[in-house]
């Protein structure tokens, strides 16, 4: 049951798994996504920063100043080599995301909850509904902001009980992506470690907008935060949550979070 | 329902809102009998903790009785009498299963912002700014208490409301505070400041076994509770040279253990404190920590500075230099109130503290707002209000 290779051999497992059947050499797109965040978030900052006319706004325009000086010159645009850069972000150059969480319950209970696949939209909140064809594949909707849904079909093609399962879309799809979650016994009967690796490859051509829509959504951070709900739901058996509490507000703030920022 | 709202600095009001509701299975509604304002409260008043909102309701000590449950909560029943722990605790996570409560993995929903803060977030906390969950607070007339079968704590008969409210923070905060002083036979403990937390960490350290406790302030009815009340020596901060009276006092070795139970807006003495003032007040500077800074230079060598005041982000001119050479252990951090209060019930109950003492001021909810203002000031001789709905 206890799996003894420790977890970050079975991530590189995976990622054999993943791209055994993939040739496509994507690094190089991979790098210019995330100097292309850092350009345009830091753009953001920036312009954020210059609105507030604070000391701190101030501060964090310069924060801001910094990462788009950065991005620019990592990704070669200050070397005039933006054509380049703009070729390798088109629409097919595919989105890696890599996350993990460490959840106290045993490996056996961890697993068999992912395996239930259509317990993923539990957690997923991009993802409305994931219906199990057989045992092997099934059926995913994904909904977009703008009410457009996207689908697909993914088939399971690698698993170990309590070790590991992957997973990629079958042809014809909206959006070609694939997945690998590792689950390793934490050190000092910690539970279990899940270790979720996704890859986006979205279609260029007609699909091309919506799709980037829906994966300009799917960032690091949201994987993290549906871990985390996985965390919350297993261990907890709910969602910790504010929404619809009381306050003297007319409305409710979006997410149940602030406007403030924590630097002021 | 009635409830007091954060409206900006030095401004609340008891305001009209729409009654609290289940949202989750582990939730339950507390009809608040008591509720009390915490010195950490004056820090959300002063606005010196980021992320309030306009209509936050305050307040994270508080008792009463359970008027409604969720349909996983199987403990509570409608009626029971329960005082509430301030910070929130799901009872399964690692940090919950080895009773390190206010660290738990799973009551921030806003846990994104807190790792922005902190690196990791810490548990959500009730009325405590959108950083520490966003949790509508007790300062009202109801209250949603989420985790209710973990948290709440019935209280037996013979033990009061009043008595039992003190348990939500300020005596498990200040008995906390003198457990991390791993108190021996024969020490000596110094403790900046003499509110709640501070006079409760004095009795507390009496309790655990210290020789001598001396307590620093600059309110003199304060100093006076901590001498006359507590059994404290005290120093006044205004007039004795604190430095030299504890090595003094102590025959050159100084306290085994400080506690500062100040925080992040402590008063200090000269230019330091116009200097922090001033970067407090352009952002430059989010805590001015003189307590902080005396504890460690007057702390004996190889002791414990225990830290039960609320710091929130970045400090200047901490003395770290003398903490490292002289080989200090600190210990901080929000109180693991869920994992205290049980012992201290029994405290009460067998007569070893009365915490009531503290208590100055009984108001109702409706002059809340007054309060605030009359325990920020530190006026007619304020140490602890208690506020009824």
């Amino acid at each position: 049951m206890a799996n003894k290779l420790p977890a970050s051999s079975l991530v590189r497992r995976g990622e054999q798994v993943l791209t055994s059947s993939q040739p496509k050499d994507y690094g190089r797109g991979l790098e210019d996504v995330s100097n292309w965040g850092q350009l345009l978030g830091g753009g953001a900052l920036v312009l954020y920063g210059l609105k507030r006319m604070s000391l701190g706004g101030l501060f964090i325009a310069g924060v801001g100043a910094g990462l788009a000086y950065n991005g620019a010159k990592n990704s070669g645009l200050l070397k005039g080599g933006w054509k380049r850069m703009a070729l390798h972000t088109a629409a097919s150059q595919p989105v890696e995301i890599e996350k993990s969480v460490t959840i106290d319950k045993p490996i056996h209970e961890v697993y068999a909850f992912w395996r239930n696949l259509e317990n993923l939209p539990l957690f997923m909140h991009h993802i409305h509904s994931v219906d199990e064809i057989d045992r092997r594949r099934s059926h995913w909707i994904a909904n977009l902001r703008s009410g457009i849904t996207l689908e697909w079909d993914a088939e399971i093609i690698d698993e170990r009980e309590n070790e590991s399962l992957a997973w990629r879309t079958t042809e014809g799809s909206d959006l070609y992506n694939e997945g690998f979650v590792v689950f390793a016994e934490a050190p000092g009967r910690r539970g279990t470690e899940v270790h979720a690796r996704i890859v986006y490859r979205p279609p260029a051509g007609a699909f091309g907008a919506k799709v980037a829509e829906f994966f300009n959504k799917f960032t690091e951070q949201m994987l993290k935060e549906d871990l985390r709900r996985f965390k919350h739901i297993l261990e907890t058996g709910e969602i910790p949550t504010t929404s619809g509490q009381s306050s003297a507000r007319d409305r409710e703030l979006p997410n149940g979070g602030t406007r403030d920022t924590l630097l002021h | 329902m009635k409830a007091l709202c954060w409206y900006g600095k030095q401004d609340v009001r008891v305001e009209n809102v729409p009654d609290p509701t289940i949202l989750n299975p582990r939730d339950a509604i507390l009809r608040v009998s008591l509720t009390a304002i915490c010195g950490s409260d004056l820090h959300l008043y002063d606005g010196v903790i980021p992320t309030m909102e306009t209509g936050d309701i305050l307040g994270h000590e508080f008792m009463g009785e359970i008027v409604e449950v969720g349909p996983e909560v199987k403990n509570l029943q409608i009626g029971d009498r329960v005082v509430v722990p301030f910070p929130l605790a799901c009872g399964h996570c690692n940090f919950c299963h080895t009773e390190r409560f206010s660290l738990c993995d799973n009551s921030n929903p806003n846990a994104w912002m807190a790792e922005r803060a902190f690196g990791y977030s810490a548990a959500g906390i009730f009325g405590y700014s959108h950083l520490f969950g966003g949790y509508a607070g007790g300062q009202a007339e109801y209250v949603r208490v989420p985790f209710a079968d973990v948290g709440p704590l019935k209280i037996p008969a013979g033990v009061s409301n009043e008595q039992a409210l003190f348990l939500s923070d300020v005596l498990p905060t200040g008995y906390q505070a003198a457990v991390d002083c791993n108190i021996q036979p024969g020490h000596t403990v110094a403790i900046w400041g003499c509110g709640p937390v501070g006079l409760f960490a004095i009795k507390s350290a009496f309790m655990l076994g210290a020789e001598r406790v001396i307590a620093i302030d600059f309110v003199p009815e304060r100093l006076a509770m901590a001498r006359h009340q507590c059994g404290a020596e005290v120093l006044n901060l205004e007039d004795d040279p604190v430095l030299d009276a504890l090595k003094e006092m102590t025959a050159g070795r100084g306290p085994d253990a400080c506690i500062d139970a100040v925080g992040m807006e402590a008063h200090g003495l000269g230019a330091i404190d116009w200097y922090d003032r001033a970067k407090q007040s352009l952002r430059l500077e989010t805590d001015r920590p003189h307590a902080l800074r005396m504890a460690i230079m007057a702390c004996a060598k190889g002791g414990t500075l225990a830290i039960p005041g609320v710091y929130g982000g970045l400090l200047d001119k901490v003395p770290l230099g003398a903490a490292f050479n002289k080989g200090l252990t600190f210990k901080m951090g929000q109180t693991h109130v869920q994992k205290y209060m049980r012992p201290l019930l029994e405290r009460i109950q067998n007569g070893d503290i009365d915490p009531t003492f503290i208590t100055t001021h009984r108001l109702p909810l409706e002059d809340a707002p007054d309060a605030y203002e009359m325990f920020q000031k530190k006026e007619d001789g304020c140490v602890k209000v208690i506020l009824t709905p």
